[in-house]
């Protein structure tokens, strides 16, 4: 009997091992392939609907607090209906998912299963491993014949960068979201401390330096003896492009630019190991010497409590920091006058490395029939619904009630002066020389914003002020340094095969580095060891095959 | 002989109940236990998920050799093996002499009481503890705050790499001790009250009777827990260090799980990511089943 139960259980196992090991290896067609017939030379014109209805699946990725209304769903909403009226497609969703880390799982796992949605949003490593496995199509064509030549001017308007990106031996594999210029970021600090200690508005690094030594010397804030912080910083110290709290602004002063691949002296070279880095380092473990900066900068969880609570007099961030977190401090004290300031060298001049100007890469499976579809669907969201639609009621109430989340594929492009763009525009409906109605619906919101806070500054409330110091005020700031940014373009942004390996450890040694030196932990020193050993254990094979894989792009 | 069938047979039906209600059980171990087993051989491929399983190179043990060859394998291992080391020697004891105490107090509802406030933070996670924790040793935290007052100053506790690790253990301990305890009242109540009446007609005092009576009495029980325990031995506590270290505390405070987590994020790397996993597993049942025969020979109890 015994021996008859243990027969029966390992049979048991047995058979379901190959059963679930062959459930995650098939690789069924999509139902959507059954149906489509390829697209004709008319239907494949930008805005051109579709005689037959087309089917495609989606990997869709959604917010976090769904905001739909009532009896809408992700494949049924105002989004996927204007689709349907213009294009006569209608999505499916494959699998739906958080954006962030629960999106990115969903995708890896339809990589590994084969089984892919027809089209989806995928990162650098992602479209790396598609190619490489040959499991998306070649979109060069359909770029040509189903994109709108705004679209092609916004791709342009980076120089080709985003667009490069997404081509592998000369085949354009993926349609890039693009990362509008967010440059340069500014020093974001409490004018109303300023004001009472009577200090200018600062220019240069030794303003900076000298407005923290004021503000935690003399604690204009009332925090009480010695717990005023100067300096907000981040763990990472720096290299996060146009991010909260990171010290770029300073380290640029130095010509450092950590974390970034760039060409210096016609070599590449990785920006952390620099010697450039190690004085820019050796600059602001003096700042923490005297106290300037965040004494427990790296134990800080959240940077933003000490802003939103008063501790804390400055930061570096970009233009948008005034909608978030400043927003939250102007709610907890509107007396809290946070202004910002564009920050240059000695000669005017502002230096700042670029991004990758790609953010997210949008795929069409391999086997569908419909590839122009996804140029059509950026095509009509991004140049027909913005430029030609934007009063198309069923959107715009859509927006005014908060609702969110809603396109089957959600692909942004823009211009890389859109945020500069967007502060003319407002700022011309506010001065009367433009229609606000002929506003896009989001900047029609800050134009609101503006008015309201103009009509009123003193009792504004924190969504007026967001509205005016963000879109007014910093953007402002931002254009007015435009002629005097001098970029510095990092030259490689992917994974090499020995990083998949290594710039774990690498990372974790530059972290380590970087938080001890500053934090005076280490001496300015210990820099060379770290550099040393960087290159000893990787750093010198990545570094060499960077090199190579620009060779094979250019 | 006809007696012994029916009483078989009867015996047989009314087992058969209760082996149906364990089939549930049984095959969610099985297709979540068991099955994924099979996984295992990616430890020893160069697995890529769009090949699959069956479609990736064999490497064979080339995964194991880079994992000894990572610069800060050892000190990775000596932090895990460190701190969870001192955790399970800790939440061993003071959950022992937590319950001993506890036994001592003759008055009920003051026993309950203390006894439902300690479980508490066992049910807290370590997302929401860790921001206690930090904001306790916190610059101008209560605990700065207090020492400040016999005049030494402040101590950036949580970026130290002196205190780090005593602070893991120690709030691992807090947090658990109180349901650790459960267990051990329960061995207490099972020691036959007989003993305790003998052990006072030979005079003997508290001290001796905790000593020769509840002493060996909870040994099996201990010895039992510890064994259990010592699969932990690689498991340092991934959620709790994740959510307090940073980089300055890398030295004292990367664990296996959290490197891990880093270079899995990172790079993906699923093979290296089984191989380690499968080298944890290994190390802890090779210590569970000596530490089961150690029990076996020692305190007659084992557990299987």
């Amino acid at each position: 009997m015994k021996i008859n139960a243990k027969i029966i259980a390992s049979t048991i196992l047995l058979c379901a091992v190959p059963l679930l090991l062959t459930a995650c290896m098939s690789k069924g067609e999509s139902s959507s392939d059954k149906d489509n017939v390829a697209a004709t030379v008319a239907e494949k014109k930008p805005f051109a609907k579709y005689k037959n209805t087309v089917k495609y699946t989606v990997g869709k990725s959604i917010p976090g607090a769904p905001k739909l209304p009532k009896g809408d769903s992700y494949e049924n909403n105002v989004y996927t209906r204007y689709i349907k009226k213009n294009l006569n497609a209608v999505s499916v969703d494959k699998f739906e998912a958080e954006n962030g880390d629960n999106y990115d799982q969903k995708v890896a796992m339809a990589i590994s299963t084969g089984d892919l949605p027809d089209i989806m949003a995928v990162n650098q490593s992602q479209l790396q491993q598609l190619v490489d496995n040959d499991l998306i199509q070649d979109l060069s064509s359909v770029y040509k014949t189903s994109t709108t030549k705004s679209i092609k001017k916004m791709y342009d308007s980076y120089g080709g960068r985003p667009l490069k990106q997404a081509t592998f031996n000369g085949k354009l594999m993926a349609l890039p979201t693009t990362q509008t210029n967010n440059l340069p970021t500014m020093l974001w600090v409490r004018k109303d401390w300023m004001d009472k200690l009577g200090l200018a508005e600062p220019k240069t690094i030794d303003d900076v330096e000298n407005i923290l030594e004021q503000f935690v010397t003399k604690d204009p804030g009332n925090n009480g003896a010695g717990k005023t912080i100067g300096l907000g910083l981040s763990k990472t110290v720096g290299g996060s492009y146009a991010s909260l709290f990171q010290a770029d602004d300073v380290m640029s002063k130095f010509n450092s630019f950590p974390r970034q691949w760039i060409k210096q002296d016609g070599k590449v070279v990785y920006g952390s190991t620099t010697p450039e880095t190690k004085k820019a380092l050796g600059y602001l473990q003096g700042w923490f010497k005297k106290g300037l900066i965040d004494p427990q900068m790296s134990v800080r969880d959240k940077i933003e409590s000490i802003l939103i609570s008063g501790q804390c007099g400055a930061f570096f961030g970009p233009w948008w920091s005034g909608d978030y977190p400043l927003t939250d401090a102007y709610k907890n004290n509107p007396k809290a006058d946070w202004q910002p300031y564009v920050i240059t060298d000695k000669d005017g001049k502002v230096k700042a490395y670029t991004q990758n100007t790609a953010g997210s890469y949008f795929v069409v499976r391999k086997g569908f029939k419909h590839p122009e579809l996804l140029a059509k669907i950026a095509s009509l969201l991004n140049d027909k619904l913005v430029y030609k639609d934007y009063a198309y009621k069923p959107i715009v109430n859509y927006g005014l009630k908060g609702y969110d989340g809603g396109k089957p594929v959600d692909l942004l492009i823009n211009y890389a002066t859109a945020t500069t763009d967007m502060h003319d525009n407002i700022m011309k409906a506010v001065n009367g020389k433009k229609d606000p109605k002929t506003l896009i619906l989001d900047d029609y919101q800050n134009y609101k914003k503006i008015k309201a806070y103009n009509a009123d500054p003193a009792n504004a409330d924190n969504n007026a002020w967001s509205g005016h110091i963000t879109r007014d005020v910093s953007t402002g700031k931002m254009k007015d340094t435009l002629s005097k940014i001098e970029e510095v373009h990092p030259v490689f942004f992917g994974q090499t095969a020995t990083m998949k390996q290594k710039w774990a450890n690498l990372n974790k040694m530059e972290d380590a580095t970087f938080l001890k030196i500053v934090t005076n932990q280490e001496s300015v020193d210990k820099f060379d060891d770290f550099v040393k050993s960087w290159h000893k254990l990787g750093g010198d094979e990545i570094t060499k095959e960077v090199k190579q894989e620009i060779k094979s792009q250019n | 002989m006809q007696l012994a069938r029916t009483q078989k047979k009867q015996h047989k039906d009314s087992q058969l109940m209760y082996h149906l209600m364990m089939l549930p059980g049984m095959l969610f171990l099985l297709v979540f236990s068991f099955v994924p087993m099979a996984g295992i051989v990616m430890a020893f491929q160069n697995y890529i998920p769009a090949k699959g399983i069956l479609g990736s190179d064999w490497v064979g043990l080339a995964n194991f050799k880079y994992m000894f060859q990572i610069p800060d394998s050892m000190q990775i291992l000596a932090n895990t093996v460190i701190i969870a080391g001192w955790k399970i020697v800790f939440n061993t004891i003071v959950p022992v002499v937590f319950a001993l105490l506890l036994n001592e107090i003759r008055v009920n509802w003051a026993k309950r009481t203390i006894q439902t406030v300690v479980y508490l933070p066992n049910f807290l996670s370590w997302v929401v503890l860790a921001t206690v924790v930090i904001n306790l040793f916190d610059y101008h935290g209560p605990v700065n705050t207090f020492l400040q007052t016999f005049g030494v100053k402040p101590i950036l506790f949580m970026g130290s790499n002196d205190w780090f690790r005593p602070i893991m253990i120690g709030s691992d301990v807090w947090k658990g001790f109180g349901y650790g305890s459960i267990i051990y009242l329960a061995a207490l109540t099972g020691i036959d009250p007989g003993l305790y009446e003998a052990a006072e007609m030979d005079g003997a005092s508290r001290w001796s009777q905790l000593l020769h009576v509840t002493l060996p009495g909870m040994l099996p029980t201990i010895m039992m827990m510890t064994a259990l325990n010592l699969t932990n031995i690689l498991n340092a506590g991934f959620d709790q260090i994740f959510n307090m270290y940073n980089p300055i505390v890398y030295q004292t405070g990367d664990i296996i799980d959290t490197y891990v987590y880093r270079v899995g994020l990172l790079g993906q790397q699923y093979s290296l990511g089984t191989a380690i996993g499968l080298l944890k597993s290994l190390v802890g049942a090779t210590l569970m089943i000596s530490a089961n025969e150690a029990s076996k020979k020692f305190a007659n109890m084992q557990i299987f």
